[in-house]
């Protein structure tokens, strides 16, 4: 089985005389070739696994569910996140076994705001990723400066990405410095990343090709590229797909402040395996 | 060496020459983008608390330090004279070194000595001593039930408040983490 090369996501390894294999980092290596054989809408809910995430909002291995959409763009993601929080708002406000949290009360799309990158980091860090291309500072400043000023929000989607932090996802045609990529925030965390889906193999190729030449700066091994996921691209109608974290979710439903409280501690949690 | 993926409370890394602790850490990774390890660091010389952000990729010297048992010798002007209690080398630290140590200090005390690289950094005290009082005035009769103090000098030198029925000659128990009076010892 492939991985999608990714600078920023280490898999786990269990290579053997068969050649390397992965616990699944995300399940669109897979799903996403499903498009271009004609299936609209799928998804997968399961275990993912990622090697060295560890603190209150990352575990090495925990549960996404991902969901794609055909012949349908980012904006259609975002009103199925309205629908499905809005859905599961309702039956938790039903349940007495959670907490009495204020945002349950409301309904979803009452407390739901729609922000570009461009606009959150003009209003929250004072610089502009359109104007100015600088990764570290980008990703620096989205922790330090804008999750703390949209922690304070209910639903935030974070819409529009720089087209240098696009990875898989298709640029915007009215105005190419973006792509149509958006984060879903609940409280200032992080719940969902979603995208037009690029579906276009040799533009895909540059893009895994720069990952690897990131993976290699940062001294990590390049990872050979997916070739049967690349071949499929070009046959899949233009679509939307999106990964969406369930126990960070479930955090904020029972209003947990760490995932400690949420997945048991087991299996590679490093602290068990170091030891 | 660390890598950033070492980082953990309690971690001690060398930073521009300087021996630091880690504090706080806090590992968080915004979506799609790299790793940020953000740790609060001390100085373990100074105290100096100050942030920083580290990604995958950075390497960090692990801080050399060593604890060793020794023995408190006397002071002069050159400073505290210590004695390794296993190599039996000598080791002197100057004033700056020994801080509010010296106010505990008793000759032949056994003490843990910090060392960065060979050179002594702190001092680690027992968390009680007893010390004898060499200077108290007589308490004020009748002024007992307010728990009042009165200074009393300690045979270190160092004056601290004890309650006015302390006389001189006694023995007290003193926290050297608050530097307080604790209880008069049964002579």
């Amino acid at each position: 089985m492939d991985v999608i090369p990714e600078a920023t996501i280490e898999p786990f390894k269990i290579g053997d005389e068969e050649g390397p294999r992965y616990l699944l980092p995300s399940p669109e290596i897979y799903l996403k070739p499903l498009l271009s054989i004609g299936l609209e809408r799928f998804f997968h809910i399961g275990p993912a696994f990622r090697k060295g995430e560890k603190g209150p909002i990352h575990s090495a291995e925990f549960t996404i569910l991902e969901w794609y959409r055909g012949h349908e763009n980012y904006t259609r993601l975002m009103e199925d996140c309205m629908g499905l929080l809005s859905s599961i708002f309702r039956a938790f406000r039903r349940s007495a076994l959670v907490p009495d949290l204020p945002v349950l009360q409301e309904d979803a799309s009452s407390c739901s705001e729609v922000i570009t990158v461009e606009e959150a980091f003009t209003r929250y860090a004072g610089w502009n990723p359109l104007e100015i291309r600088n990764e570290q500072r980008f990703e620096q400043d989205i922790v330090e400066k804008i999750e703390p000023a949209l922690s304070l929000k209910c639903i935030v989607f974070l819409i529009d990405f720089p087209c240098w932090a696009a990875s898989l996802s298709r640029l915007k045609k009215s105005d190419e410095r973006v792509s149509e990529r958006f984060e879903l925030y609940i409280s200032g965390i992080e719940m969902a990343n979603g995208f037009s889906e690029l579906v276009n193999s040799a533009k895909q190729r540059a893009r895994f090709h720069a990952e690897n030449r990131q993976r290699i700066s940062a001294g990590l091994d390049p990872e050979p590229l997916p070739e049967q996921f690349l071949n499929t691209l070009d046959r899949c109608p233009p679509s939307a797909g999106i990964a969406m974290g369930i126990d960070r979710l479930l955090m904020f439903l029972v209003g947990a402040d760490s995932l400690t409280e949420i997945i048991p501690p087991f299996s590679l949690h490093e602290d068990l395996t170091s030891s | 060496m660390y890598e950033s993926s070492d980082l953990r409370k309690g971690l001690k890394i060398i930073i521009d020459g300087q021996p630091y602790i880690i504090t706080e850490f806090q590992f968080s990774k915004p979506g799609k983008g790299q790793a940020l390890y953000r740790c609060k660091l001390k100085n373990m010389i100074t105290g100096y608390t100050m942030d920083r952000t580290y990604r995958s990729g950075d390497k960090f010297e692990p801080a050399n330090l060593e604890e060793r048992r020794v023995q408190y010798l006397y002071n002069d002007a050159e400073g505290y004279h210590f004695m390794d209690t296993k190599t039996y080398d000598q080791i002197t630290l100057t004033e700056e070194n020994i801080g509010e140590a010296k106010n505990f200090l008793q000759d032949n005390m056994e003490v843990d000595l910090l060392f960065f690289n060979e050179t002594p950094i702190s001092i680690n005290l027992p968390n009680f001593v007893q010390l004898e009082v060499v200077k108290a005035d007589p308490g004020v009769k009748g002024d007992t039930a307010t728990g009042a103090t009165k200074p009393a000098t300690l045979e270190t030198g160092y004056t601290i408040q004890v309650p006015l029925f302390i006389e001189e000659g006694e023995i007290l128990k003193i926290d050297t983490r608050t530097g307080q009076y604790v209880e008069r010892v049964k002579g």
